[in-house]
Formats: C-alpha cells, sequence, structure tokens
C-alpha cells in the first residue's frame, strides 16, 4: 500500500457513495409495516358505540371488557373500501361457522367517518356480527392500525395473539381463532 | 469608509440572525405543541407523509387524539413515546437518536471528521517535503542565460 492516504479518501469516497445511494433508493417509500408492537400484548380496550345497522338501539355500546373469555376477532373496515367489499363474503362464511359457539365473539369496527354508507353495506353484505363505530379514530390508533382491512384475534384473557394487516381468507381467519383459543 | 460600509453590514446581517434564531417567548401554544408533535410522526396511511401535512381520516384521528393528550397535561415526549409503545419506530419520521438510530446520526459526521483529517494529513505532509535544491549544473545553466543577455 503505497500511499494510504489516499486508499484512505477512496474508503471514505466510497461510504458516502453507498450512504447516497442507500438514501436515494428510500426515498418516497415507507418502511415496511408488521402490525406495531401489540402481538402478545394486552388488546386495548374499547368502548364504542354500535352500529344501528344490526338492529341496535342508539346508544347501546360494546366493549371488550364485556367480552372477556371470549375468543375475539376484530376486524376493522370501512364502506369504501374495494378490499374491505372483497373479504365481506369470507367474513359472512367464517361467521355462519362459528356464531353458535359460545366462546367466541366477532365485531367489526368501522373507520368511515360518516355511517350511512357503512350501514346500508353491513345491511346489503348480510353482517350479523356486532358492528361498532369508532368516533375519532381512537380504537384504530389503539390497535395500530394503519388502513382497514385489519383483523386482529384476542384470547379469552384479553392478549393479542395473532394479527392480519390486508383482506382475509377462510384459513386466515381460522389460524387467527386457533390462535386466540391457545393463546 | 469601504470598511465601515462592511461592518454596518455584518452588523445587519449579525442582527437578522440574532432575531431569527431567538426563541419566542413564553411557552408553546397547544396549537404549536400539536404541529411540532405531529410534524414528527408519519401518516400511516400516505407514503412519507408527516401527520401534520395529511389530510387522510388517520392523520386527523392523530391531529385530535394528540390535541386531547397535550390539553390533558401529556408532555411532548411522553406523546411520542406513548405512539412508539403502539406502533413502534416506524411511527417517527426521523430515526431514534438511540440504539441503531444512532449510527444514521453519526455517520455524516463521521466521514466528515475523517475526511477532514485526512486532508489536514496531507496538507502537513506536503508541508513537509523538502523544496527542490538548484544543482550546481542548474546554476550554471542560470549563470549562462543570464551572461547571454
Amino acid at each position: 500500500m503505497k500511499n494510504p492516504l489516499r486508499w484512505l479518501a477512496l474508503g471514505i469516497a466510497f461510504v458516502v457513495a453507498a450512504f447516497g445511494v442507500a438514501l436515494a433508493t428510500q426515498v418516497g417509500t415507507n418502511p415496511t409495516y408488521s402490525g406495531g408492537e401489540l402481538l402478545q400484548r394486552q388488546a386495548p380496550d374499547f368502548d364504542l358505540p354500535l352500529l344501528e345497522a344490526d338492529g341496535a338501539a342508539d346508544g347501546e355500546r360494546v366493549s371488550l371488557a364485556g367480552l372477556a373469555g371470549k375468543s375475539v376477532i376484530v376486524n376493522f373496515w370501512n364502506s369504501w373500501c374495494l378490499p374491505c367489499r372483497a373479504e365481506a363474503p369470507t367474513l359472512v362464511e367464517f361467521w355462519e361457522a362459528h356464531r353458535d359457539e359460545g366462546d367466541f365473539a366477532m365485531v367489526g369496527i368501522v373507520r368511515d367517518e360518516e355511517l350511512s354508507g357503512a350501514r346500508k353495506g353491513a345491511i346489503r353484505d348480510g353482517f350479523e356480527w356486532i358492528l361498532a363505530a369508532d368516533p375519532n379514530g381512537k380504537a384504530a390508533i389503539a390497535f395500530a392500525t394503519t388502513g382497514q382491512p385489519e383483523t386482529f384475534a384476542i384470547s379469552p384473557s384479553g392478549v393479542v395473539t395473532g394479527l392480519q394487516l390486508s383482506e382475509v381468507s377462510i384459513d386466515n381467519l381460522e389460524a387467527l381463532l386457533a390462535s386466540a383459543r391457545a393463546g | 469608509m469601504r470598511n465601515g460600509s462592511w461592518i454596518a453590514l455584518c452588523v445587519v446581517i449579525a442582527v437578522t440572525l440574532w432575531v431569527a434564531a431567538r426563541p419566542e417567548s413564553g411557552p408553546p401554544s397547544v396549537r404549536d405543541r400539536v404541529r411540532s408533535i405531529t410534524s414528527e410522526l408519519r401518516c400511516v396511511d400516505c407514503q412519507s407523509q408527516s401527520v401534520a401535512v395529511s389530510s387522510t381520516s388517520s392523520a386527523r384521528a392523530f391531529r385530535s387524539d394528540i390535541r386531547e393528550r397535550v390539553e390533558a397535561g401529556e408532555s411532548n415526549a411522553e406523546i411520542r413515546q406513548a405512539y412508539v409503545d403502539t406502533y413502534g419506530e416506524f411511527i417517527l419520521l426521523k430515526p431514534a437518536s438511540s440504539g441503531i438510530g444512532v449510527l444514521l446520526w453519526a455517520l455524516p459526521i463521521i466521514v466528515v471528521l475523517v475526511g477532514g483529517g485526512g486532508l489536514v494529513l496531507l496538507l502537513r505532509r506536503s508541508r513537509r517535503q523538502p523544496r527542490l535544491s538548484a544543482t550546481e549544473e542548474d546554476e550554471a545553466l542560470v549563470a549562462r542565460a543570464r551572461d547571454q543577455r
């Protein structure tokens, strides 16, 4: 190595160039998100007004505390999201298969700010499980959601045991429910 | 007179910078604090936008939640930490100043320090090198050239 300083300068130039390339390729992209910090932690308790589409009276509410002891599937959705529309028949099929099981509950939390579309959609698609509104988006934030549909499994002791950050399949839902029951 | 103009210009620049950089008096308003916190948080359903500038429903929900937390007396650090506890480091637009995030902050400084150090070494080495001295032949050559004029 005749001139160590020249090598040092080359090394620095290489590091700077590599850093620049790494930054340039990241411009305009979000880092990968894998579902926040909720997995295997106590689920955030929610206490939400029911969506009246399923026949609930105005003012009725649902809370996670009120579902303690059950394996709960929580599905965040809204009326204008195409993947939510696409997964609706799957959710109905899953609900029909488990609706009579006493240790099971399913809650759909609507992310719409304007609820009339969600009410119509719920009736059209045959959603008969518990449906709740999320005024101010507090439940969506507490569950660290980044959009919809997003589905969470909560064990009878209130621990988040699984999550699906995109459209669910029957297999996904069965795996989520199994994780909740095992958790 | 020319020196006087330069001094006056320097005074004007210094005063302008001082006025621009001095902290505002009094505690920041709720609105300022919400703006400050939301500008550091990632809008979760946008591409590389902060919660402060996004118009999505989730960003509006974030702003509303943060305003409530500020009004409830939580500090900026507590609010940021609450979001990190829920979403993880993903929610921060700037890399964290601890753990692996330190590397991102430190790397440019390290590069500048090492580069500057290398430059100083190069300059010092070039100064230490002896200047070329004329040989007898060179002296004779110069003498001959002078004689010929």
